[in-house]
């Protein structure tokens, strides 16, 4: 079992390696910034070229999310038009369009789960791996936030989708953050019905004058407006 | 007619200043982060290669000829403003497609698309010229 420092509501974080005794160090109840420390080991010449080509497939995926949508929607709304039941009809035309234009527009493919380089922040999770990673799920689902679920050895993984960090005035660039859970193997579960889930996030940048998106050593500092809610959720879920 | 001298020093100035331009808009572009540093450093490096060409072919001509060519004498305004236009042309072009491209690899793109073209023709342009100065030059 791993030994971590208890904070406030009962969460544990240690840092991976450090299972056998030696204290860890990991302040999870500090800000991210020292949660999650620097990557600054990513291979970065590799790192710009599949984000673009992932980034081009999505908007493809978008663009035709939102063809399809809004020649569904013009096709239910010429019915509703020659139809007695147009309230309907109008209104399933309305929802195609919503769908397609913001659904496509807000999912972005999360980042492969290998791709998260770095440290992880290991917390101690009511239940088996199989719920841990339910119970995240459905934290993100109602946070708008799509995940994709990743089964596989050594570990499965939850990855999030990109989540687009609101960029502020006379910003030159713009942020993505993902995060990744991931349980078993070197997560191994803990004792009394516990399960270690170790988390790992991903930030990278694109300038507003170039095309690839990329991870920046500033990115690492970066502190995603997701991350005090997701803590928070980690925290209050934590094994008693 | 223009003074070899003259012509010659004006392709010359037009290449360095294209160079220099373009390396400062390509600074200014990517300030605050707007373009990534490896970015920044691999277009770079492709811009040199743009320039090297013209300044390989000015140089070769400045090191093969012996005597000061051009020294007194002239050549036809026409040719000049030719090899004026055509170097100008693939001189400038990179800090205007730069300074008005959304992204540094669009720009780049263009130029890409157009290298052939534009690096024969400067080329051609400024060998032609250098090489009808000597001429003139020799013939003095």
């Amino acid at each position: 079992m791993s030994i971590g420092r208890r904070v406030g509501n009962g969460a544990r974080a240690v840092l991976p390696g450090n299972e056998g005794g030696r204290r860890a160090l990991v302040p999870v109840g500090g800000t991210r910034r020292h949660a999650l420390p620097p990557r600054c080991d990513l291979p970065l010449p590799e790192w710009g070229i599949p984000q673009v080509s992932s980034s081009r497939r999505v908007d493809a995926v978008a663009a035709v999310c939102v063809s399809s949508s809004l020649v569904g929607g013009g096709a239910t709304m010429r019915l509703a038009q020659r139809g007695k039941s147009s309230g309907v009809l109008m209104s399933a035309a309305a929802a195609l369009f919503l769908s397609g234009c913001f659904g496509a527009a807000r999912n972005i493919p999360g980042p492969p789960a290998d791709q998260f380089a770095g440290q992880e922040l290991k917390y101690s999770l009511a239940g088996t791996d199989e719920a841990a990673l339910g119970s995240i799920q459905k934290y993100l689902a109602r946070q708008d936030l799509p995940s994709e679920l990743r089964p596989g050895p050594p570990r499965t993984y939850l990855v999030t989708s990109y989540i687009e960090e609101p960029s502020t005035t006379g910003a030159r660039r713009v942020r993505r953050s993902a995060y990744r859970f991931g349980t078993g193997a070197t997560a191994q579960a803990a004792s009394g019905g516990c399960t270690d889930v170790v988390v790992a996030s991903l930030t990278i940048s694109r300038g507003i004058h170039e095309e690839a998106w990329s991870p920046q050593p500033a990115d690492q500092s970066f502190e995603s407006t997701a991350w005090p809610g997701l803590k928070e959720f980690l925290q209050r879920s934590a094994c008693p | 007619m223009i003074s070899s001298r003259a012509g010659r020093l004006g392709l010359f100035v037009t290449i360095l200043a294209g160079a220099v331009l373009t390396a400062a808009i390509l600074a200014w572009q990517s300030r605050g982060g707007a373009i990534s540093p490896e970015v920044v450093d691999r277009e770079a490096k492709r811009l040199v290669g743009h320039y090297a060409v013209m300044l390989a072919v000015v140089a070769g001509f400045y090191f093969s000829e012996r005597n000061a060519a051009g020294d007194g004498t002239s050549t036809a305004v026409e040719a000049f403003v030719l090899a004026m236009v055509l170097v100008g042309t693939w001189s400038l072009g990179p800090p205007v497609l730069i300074a008005l491209s959304a992204t540094i690899e669009s720009a780049m793109r263009h130029l890409d698309s157009m290298s052939v073209i534009g690096a024969s023709l400067a080329s051609a342009a400024l060998a032609f010229y250098f090489s009808r100065s000597g001429k003139a030059d020799e013939s003095r």
